[in-house]
């Protein structure tokens, strides 16, 4: 049987496209640009060290884009995602399910959370360093997905299996630094993310990959 | 060092679309490595509680006056390639006015604005996949002044819930500025599968599209059972 003989009854899917200008900022309802804060009424809230992530979101002249859609997903402190898989985990969060969202503005970013654990090696999947995986949505771009790290983890981060493939220069890219913070308040990390020219971003393709 | 590497889809950056230039990637997107990749699927379970009558974009609320233009029906199901139902998953939509002018207060003032219609709307897709919107149909807008690039009349979408993750747009046959178009131009072999079908009449003479939403690649990897 010749390869050509074979018919598939897979649907085509749609492509995927930018986002635009006018995306409705009313569709950001709910505040998740703070997975930390706690819920109604309650005096309890997620597990883990608070963070902040403060990143820029640049284009090829080096200004911030403003308008973008950014969404975020991570573990929760005990490197456990809130996926169907891990159902009834004893280590699941009840506080955090790791899913954020914002918009840009012309200001750099905040995302208020809480510092992602270390993923386990499971089932064939190796340890992954502490990490948060960023999609980003704008006018002129379909859809961009990277990961970032932290850089007070470097034994992780030498064992980490998505830094090990990039080159050295392009590893140093997705590392967010931490920056002086009085001690009594959530630790700060800083990133830029360069979605174009001189010290871009290395993004990655999850869909044919 | 891995020999594979750099392989990954390089994108492009539409032909006339300054926000691209600046934006796109120049460089080829990279490859997953097997072992780092079942972090790169968000699942989504936080989804907002809707209000009544939020998929009829054509009145701001239930019993408000009807937005002007002409009224059209968009609906179909959300499906995985393999035609299974996306259930349960919000479906998002937002066009512009009869005359082309979205109520985002970035839109440039040019076009008149109509008081009855905001322009955005959003359901959940039922146990099958389905969805229903009512809207106005969109005009076309002038999205260049400076090089006269309008754009044809489209409807944008997001779909988020579970791993299901998709923004397109949804175009109308016919449209004489789809030629000149380059996000249209863009889809290449796709074309077609944007396209709202006309399937008919509704009662009171709205003209009603189906247009199935099929979400590909690593967006559904994660699945109900
Ligand atoms: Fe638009």
């Amino acid at each position: 049987m010749s390869e050509a003989s074979v018919t598939t009854n897979r649907l085509a899917p749609l492509a995927e496209d930018t986002v635009g200008p006018y995306y409705p900022y009313s569709f950001i309802d709910g505040d998740r640009s703070d997975l930390t804060r706690l819920h109604y009424g309650l005096s309890v809230g997620p597990q883990g060290q608070q963070i902040i992530l403060r990143g820029r979101l640049l284009d090829s002249d080096g200004a911030i884009v403003d308008d973008a859609l950014v969404e975020f997903w991570q573990a929760n402190a005990a490197g456990i995602l809130r996926t169907p898989d891990n159902d009834g985990h004893p280590l699941l969060d009840p506080f955090f399910d790791g899913f954020g969202r914002l918009i840009t503005t012309t200001e750099p970013f905040a995302f208020r959370t809480i510092k992602p654990g270390a993923l386990p090696a499971e089932g064939g999947m190796a340890a992954r360093a502490p990490h948060i995986t960023v999609t980003m949505f704008s006018d002129g771009i379909t859809r961009l997905v990277t990961q970032i790290f932290f850089d007070d983890e470097p034994e992780a981060n030498a064992q980490d299996p998505l830094l090990a493939s990039l080159p050295g220069e392009l590893r140093e890219r997705l590392i967010a630094r931490r920056i002086e913070t009085p001690a009594d308040g959530p630790a700060v990390y800083e990133i830029a993310i360069v979605m174009r020219g001189p010290g871009e971003t290395p993004f990655f393709d999850d869909l044919s990959s | 060092m891995s020999l594979i590497i750099d392989r990954g889809r390089l994108m492009l950056p539409g032909p006339t679309d300054g926000a691209a230039e600046r934006r796109v990637p120049s460089e080829r997107l990279h490859l997953i490595p097997e072992a780092a990749r079942r972090s790169f699927v968000p699942w989504i379970t936080d989804l907002p509680g809707l209000k009544l009558g939020e998929n009829d974009l054509t009145r701001i609320a239930p019993g408000r006056p009807q937005a002007e233009g002409e009224v059209i029906e968009i609906s179909g199901h959300v499906l995985d390639e393999f035609g299974r139902p996306v259930r349960n998953t919000l479906v998002e939509i937002w066009n512009a006015n009869k005359w082309g002018r979205y109520t985002h207060v970035k839109d440039p003032v040019r076009e008149r604005l109509d008081p009855n219609f905001l322009g955005f709307g959003r359901t959940m897709t039922d146990e099958a996949g389905r969805y229903r919107f009512r809207t106005i149909m969109p005009g076309s807008y002038l999205a260049r002044p400076d090089i006269d690039r309008w754009r044809p009349a489209h409807v944008h979408v997001s779909i988020r819930g579970g791993s299901a993750r998709l923004i397109a747009q949804m175009y109308f046959a016919g449209d004489p500025h789809l030629a000149r178009d380059p996000m249209f131009i863009l889809l290449g072999e796709a074309q077609p599968r944007h396209f709202g079908n006309l399937t008919g009449q509704g009662p009171s003479g709205e003209a009603l599209y189906n247009w199935d939403i099929v979400i590909g690649g690593r967006n559904t990897a994660y699945f109900e059972s």
